[in-house]
């Protein structure tokens, strides 16, 4: 019985003082959760502390892979608004290379992803700097 | 030992915030430290990737620091940068959801920098029960950023808090917010703390609203209300930029600053706030980051109680230098500071004629005005020498009123200035007055009274139409 935090933990502190079993570690690339020590807060709290305050959705995950905050649970941003988005830039067909980074960090994030990458990132071209 | 356990009251913390005074603004440094990485919030204009856009620039990220590195970097930029007043926290995330770091880190300044203004920036979520604390550490000012005092609104901008163990959603979210904003910022202003209320403008959302919210945080007592700019571009990834809120145009935000200043009576407003960011090293809009970063001020041995004197020294002169403008500013004071002084001699001294007609700023057009305010600079300070109306250098009522002979009546009048200041001014009574030796300079429009003023004299002393000698004691130049 522990949850896991993956790659797109930003490491932002916000989990580790709220965890009642210390089971959180700042790490490098990203925090950590240790498994023999998480109790998934359970008798403590009704929610378990470092998901309801985790910014980032899909950054902690349950024993079964499944993350605590779903993409689009703590941010309403659909593919739709983020190809929206993507099209309102000045040269949508080739962003620069600071938009297709930011894009591509902000998409790959999410689970969506797929549907993204294919229809953004797929057809873009990345200039040279 | 706590040197410094005294509850604060507003005029005890002398050390003017460059966030709070025009003046203090160019005169003073402020170091922000980037020692609060969490946030209890979720705001529409942040992407937690970065820094908190509350008081820093989005896209831009700081080098965390722990509390050590705060309090080692605060020493060294304490004895580097001697005219240093505040540090402040303001980030990357909510310095109160970061109690014990913020609080570590300003338990040790309380002790080695005791002279040191401290302050944060927060959302005002976790205030009220912070409030005690933070008296505690002599903070003398605090920042809220309140973007909205309707839950409805406030729903459309924070999609969620963290409160009580729960992540809250919506608009039961922005009410808990708002509530704890406003009780926060109303125990403040009981415990004599300076608080300053940031407010976000986004159009379509809040806009309308601020007008709202400047009446409800100046009936509570906030001292200064600062409309900022949203900032939301795709490429910082934030949900208003991913979601194409529009930003507010200069236009939209000075017309809304202006309408707020006069509902309050023309008092509280501010518009100078750079959005410094969280990390913001030296004078607001001139940044040293770069000379201590984390590597550099591990490597500098810091006398903090060297540091300590020698800020003493620089802070009394640049306050007898604010004093000095102050009386341009208000000149119906008294002038201890100038009677004092030795005498200027008078080859460093200029005399400048001001159109002016609300007094502060350079603000009218010579053709029309019919007072000029004469000044005489000089490296000890300047000083209103008198207000001259120049009616009585007309020739009488017969000729006054006809162009030229007003122009002469007004060139009369300022025989013995050196340069005029005003807003505008025509090509005719241009060359009347550069004939009569007189430069006129319309290079300031606008501009307050006194910034135009020591521009002019610095301009003027350097061209080297002063005598050579630069052992000025002024530091306005
Ligand atoms: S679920 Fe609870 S116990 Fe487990 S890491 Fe998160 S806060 Fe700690
Ligand atoms: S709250 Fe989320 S993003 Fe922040 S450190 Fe914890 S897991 Fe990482
Ligand atoms: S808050 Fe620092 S410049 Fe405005």
């Amino acid at each position: 019985m522990a949850f896991r935090i993956v790659a797109s933990c930003i490491n932002c502190w916000a989990c580790p003082p709220l965890c009642l079993s210390g089971a959180i570690r700042p790490a490098v690339p990203h925090f950590r959760i240790d498994a023999a020590r998480c109790t998934e807060c359970a008798g403590d709290y009704a929610d378990p502390q470092c998901a309801s305050i985790c910014p980032v959705e899909g950054a902690i995950v349950d024993s079964a892979g499944e993350p605590l905050n779903p993409p689009g649970s703590l941010i309403d941003l659909s593919p739709g608004s983020l190809m929206k988005a993507v099209r309102g830039m000045e040269n949508p067909s080739e962003p620069s290379v600071l938009e297709a980074r930011i894009l591509r960090e902000h998409l790959v994030g999410r689970d969506f992803r797929l549907a993204c990458q294919a229809q953004v990132l797929g057809d873009v071209t990345v200039r040279p700097a | 030992m706590e040197p410094i356990s005294q509850p604060t009251a507003a005029g005890a913390s002398s050390a003017p915030h460059p966030c709070y005074s025009e003046q203090a603004h160019r005169h003073f440094a402020r170091l922000h430290l980037a020692v609060a990485p969490a946030c209890n919030i979720q705001c529409h204009y942040c992407n937690r990737k970065y820094d908190c856009s509350n008081e820093s620039r989005p896209g831009v990220v700081s080098e965390l620091l722990t509390p050590e590195q705060a309090t080692q970097k605060a020493l060294a930029v304490g004895a580097a940068i001697p005219h240093l007043a505040v540090v402040g926290v303001a980030g990357p995330g909510d310095p109160l959801a970061n109690p014990e770091r913020v609080f570590a880190t300003f338990r040790e300044l309380a002790a080695k920098a005791p002279d040191l203004s401290l302050c944060i920036s927060t959302n005002g979520l976790a205030l009220p029960q912070q409030v005690e604390e933070l008296v505690k550490y002599r903070i003398g000012h605090v920042t809220i950023t309140i973007n909205c005092v309707d839950p409805d609104i406030g729903a459309r901008i924070y999609p969620w808090i963290f409160w009580n163990h729960r992540r809250v959603r919506g608009r039961q979210a922005a009410e808990i917010l708002i509530a704890q904003q406003q009780k926060g910022l109303e125990m403040l202003v009981t415990r004599g703390v300076l608080v300053k209320v940031n407010s976000v403008l986004i159009p379509g959302i809040n806009d309308e609203h601020l007008h709202e919210v400047h009446r409800v945080v100046k009936a509570r007592g906030a001292f200064l209300h600062n409309i900022m700019p949203l900032i939301a571009r795709p490429e910082h990834g934030t949900y208003y930029g991913l979601t194409g809120q529009a930003e507010p145009t200069a236009e939209q935000v000075r017309a809304l600053r202006d309408a707020c200043a006069s509902d309050s009576g023309g008092t509280g407003m501010m518009s100078h706030c750079q959005q410094c960011r969280a990390d913001a090293v030296g004078i607001v809009g001139q940044d040293r980051g770069a000379e201590f970063t984390l590597d550099k001020v591990a490597a500098m041995q810091v006398d903090w109680r060297a540091a300590l004197a020698k800020r003493a020294t620089v802070r009394a002169a640049i306050e007898r230098r604010m004093a000095l403008h102050s009386q341009i500013a208000h000149p119906a004071q008294p002038m201890p500071l100038l009677a004092r002084r030795s005498r200027p001699n008078a080859s460093e001294t200029l005399r400048m004629a001001v159109a002016s007609n609300d007094g502060h700023n350079v603000d009218a057009h010579f053709g029309s005005a019919r007072e000029f305010l004469i000044f005489d600079i000089s490296p000890v300070g300047a000083k209103l020498v008198e207000r001259r109306n120049i009616d009585r250098y007309c020739n009488g009522p017969t000729t006054c009123g006809d162009a030229a002979p007003a122009l002469a009546g007004a060139i009369a009048a300022l025989s013995d200035c050196t340069v005029l200041l005003c807003a505008r001014i025509g090509f005719e009574p241009w060359r009347a007055l550069e004939d009569a030796g007189i430069s006129p300079n319309s290079e300031h429009a606008r501009e307050p009274i006194i910034d135009a003023l020591l521009t002019v004299y610095a301009e003027w002393r350097d061209s080297g139409r002063r005598a050579a000698e630069a052992t000025s004691t002024c530091l306005c130049a």
